[in-house]
């Protein structure tokens, strides 16, 4: 059979791995701040951006530019936080208001300042290899072992770490985990600086795929809602079943379907939303 | 009904304006104020127990649409439109509901999130409702031999549309139904524990306050008479979420409030700050001053202005009230000082 069905799952790996960094970083917010971050997609843009100036323009190594904007973005996000959302915390609504409010500025503020062309970056590496026959752009996979390296190294600190497991008791229970002694001031400002520094490395890794502009923040925060709501919302482990699955869904669909390709990941969705509301990795709370 | 009368006397007010304000801009403003604020009060049975429902949109589109199929290929009188667009947003409202109210509150926004962006799909890909180019050609509606064509007509029409939304969710409020919300509300394991079946009201509130929305699109396609799935999207259900974050939900007047900040600050912005700088011409940059003052504004009325300035002026009332001491205040039962036997 003439299917590429190597390049297909290698895209649907590299795409997926891209979900999985931006969307674990928005379910640990919610699990732990019980944030629903609207303005998530507005970092992972800034993080393309910062690709786009320190690597394209500044010719830094790509590592260090991948460093610096996670340090910058997620820098971004523990100020964002303590500022905007710490006067208002527990309250769920007021949130997610919040963070649209906080997308517009920094979506309108980007088109502002970059205007509505579409940048290139170019990948680091270029050119593609072969694998099982067939021929895989080498970024893609330098894409997938980032992701996988990044977000092993997010696993290591929240399970092995005392400010990881820190983490973990406050999304458990914010109340406990006061009580037992942890500065919840300071976990949650964590929080949503590793969450903004996740979406940030997503869109690094990303720039050299797609183009960078500034309406990635609000192209993705719908692919992210419903990686989170096929997964799970509150853990990294639904972010990463949700964001490869709908990945999986949405390479395989767009290779057999084209421009019927959304319907799958549709009927995804609206399986899950009817059946199995919590998501496939969730636990059902009551 | 003491607050009732405060209600009245805007009523009153708002009819006045038309015989006032002359410019038949801010007129088709205030026309979509009024359905904006019939939505965003829609919101309100199920947020008084604590689960936002992020759709309002999407059941506004479902009421409106309705209305456009039955008026258009249907070819039925308007008013069968608003039972249908009734009867269509409540029956979405039952079927999403079942499935999503089973799940923990905060999950509950999340969810209805995805049902706005699915139903927006469905309505843009099913040909026969329209597609992405939506309908158009809706007429306008009729009372009888006397049509409704202008803007004052419409402006008073749905006005008495939003005056009997508030006027049903007063009396709800002191219904048994509305007890039974004010249960779940304080203390949900408890009502539960009393026997109160904690689906059977969410429900409830989630398919009333969606009969109110769908009939918000009633309103809307026959006034604007052409819809298309961009006027219901995320971005509209957000938008009626800030209006509800902004005005506070407890009072019925905090939606009003926030409906009217929301409908008409963009307005503001886009014609006296562009005037005065042309910088702001640019929608993008508007897109920012919106963005920030909705951010201030939420930061600075965390619970709602409306919920806020009430509270406020209660306190200030009791301040004023002499002789409601500690002292003069009895002791409940068991609780409370006892002076030594």
């Amino acid at each position: 059979m003439d299917l590429p069905i190597v390049q297909i799952i290698v895209n649907a790996l590299a795409l997926g791995s891209t979900y999985v960094l931006a969307a674990s970083g928005m379910s640990l917010l919610f699990g732990v701040a019980r944030i629903f971050n609207f303005a998530h997609g507005e970092f992972y843009m800034l993080g393309a951006y910062a690709a786009l100036i320190l690597y394209q323009r500044a010719h830094l190594n790509f590592v260090l530019a991948l460093l610096v904007a996670m340090v910058v973005v997620g820098g971004l996000g523990v100020v964002t936080e303590r500022a905007l959302f710490r006067p208002i915390r527990g309250q769920v609504i007021a949130g997610l208001v919040i963070s649209f409010g906080i997308s517009l500025v920094v979506g309108g503020g980007s088109l502002l300042t970059f205007g509505e062309r579409n940048y290139g970056v170019t990948p680091p590496f270029e050119g593609t290899v072969g694998l099982l026959g067939s021929s895989i752009a080498l970024w893609r996979l330098v894409v997938i072992l980032a992701a996988l390296g990044i977000m092993a190294l997010l696993y290591l600190f929240i399970r092995r770490t005392r400010t990881g497991r820190s983490i973990q008791a406050t999304a458990q229970d914010t109340e406990v985990a006061s009580l037992m002694g942890v500065d919840i001031d300071r976990v949650s400002a964590l929080t949503f600086g590793i969450s903004t520094a996740l979406a940030g490395a997503a869109g690094v890794l990303m720039a050299p795929v797609f183009a960078v502009n500034p309406f990635l923040g609000s192209e993705i925060i719908l692919k992210l809602l419903v990686v989170l709501i096929l997964g799970g919302l509150g853990t990294i482990q639904g972010a990463a079943a949700g964001g490869m699955l709908l990945a999986f869904i949405e390479s395989f669909s767009t290779y057999f379907l084209g421009g019927l390709g959304y319907i799958p990941g549709f009927i995804a969705l609206m399986l899950i939303l009817l059946l199995r509301p919590w998501g496939l990795v969730g636990v059902k709370e009551r | 009904m003491r607050r009732g009368w405060v209600y009245l006397v805007l009523l009153v007010l708002a009819a006045l304006v038309p015989l006032f304000l002359e410019s038949p801009f801010w007129i088709g403003n205030l026309v979509w104020a009024w359905i904006f604020i019939l939505v965003a009060l829609s919101l309100r049975p199920l947020m008084y127990m604590h689960l936002i429902n992020s759709a309002p949109a999407a059941l506004m589109g479902v009421g409106a649409y309705a209305a456009a199929l039955a008026a258009t290929k249907f070819g039925l009188s308007v008013w069968l439109g608003l039972l249908g667009a009734v009867t269509a947003s409540g029956l979405v409202a039952l079927l999403t509901g079942l499935p999503v109210l089973r799940v923990r509150g905060v999950y509950f926004i999340v969810m209805t999130f995805a049902f706005n962006e699915v139903l927006r799909l469905i309505i843009t890909n099913v040909d026969y409702l329209g597609g992405a180019a939506g309908i158009s050609r809706i007429p306008r509606l009729s009372l009888g031999p006397w049509a409704l064509t202008s803007r004052i007509h419409y402006y008073y029409f749905s006005l008495f549309f939003l005056a009997l939304g508030v006027f049903l969710l007063m009396r709800l409020d002191r219904s048994r139904l509305g007890k039974a919300w004010k249960a779940i509300r304080e203390n949900e394991p408890l009502a539960e524990a009393v026997g109160i079946n904690l689906m059977k009201y969410k429900l409830m509130a989630y398919i009333i306050g969606a009969m109110m929305a769908g009939a918000g699109g009633w309103l809307f396609a026959h006034y604007y008479q052409y819809i298309s799935p961009l006027n219901f999207t995320i971005w509209d259900s957000i938008a009626l979420l800030i209006a509800i974050q902004f005005g506070g939900i407890v009072q019925l007047f905090g939606p009003v409030f926030g409906g009217f900040f929301l409908v008409l600050l963009p307005e503001l912005l886009r014609i006296y700050l562009a005037q005065s700088l042309p910088f702001f011409q640019k929608a993008e940059a508007r897109q920012v001053v919106f963005g920030a003052a909705i951010v201030v504004a939420i930061l600075f009325f965390p619970g709602g202005a409306v919920d806020l300035v009430s509270k406020g002026a209660a306190r200030l009332g009791r301040a004023f009230r002499p002789g409601v001491t500690k002292e003069s205040k009895g002791t409940t039962a068991g609780v409370g000082s006892r002076g030594t036997p």
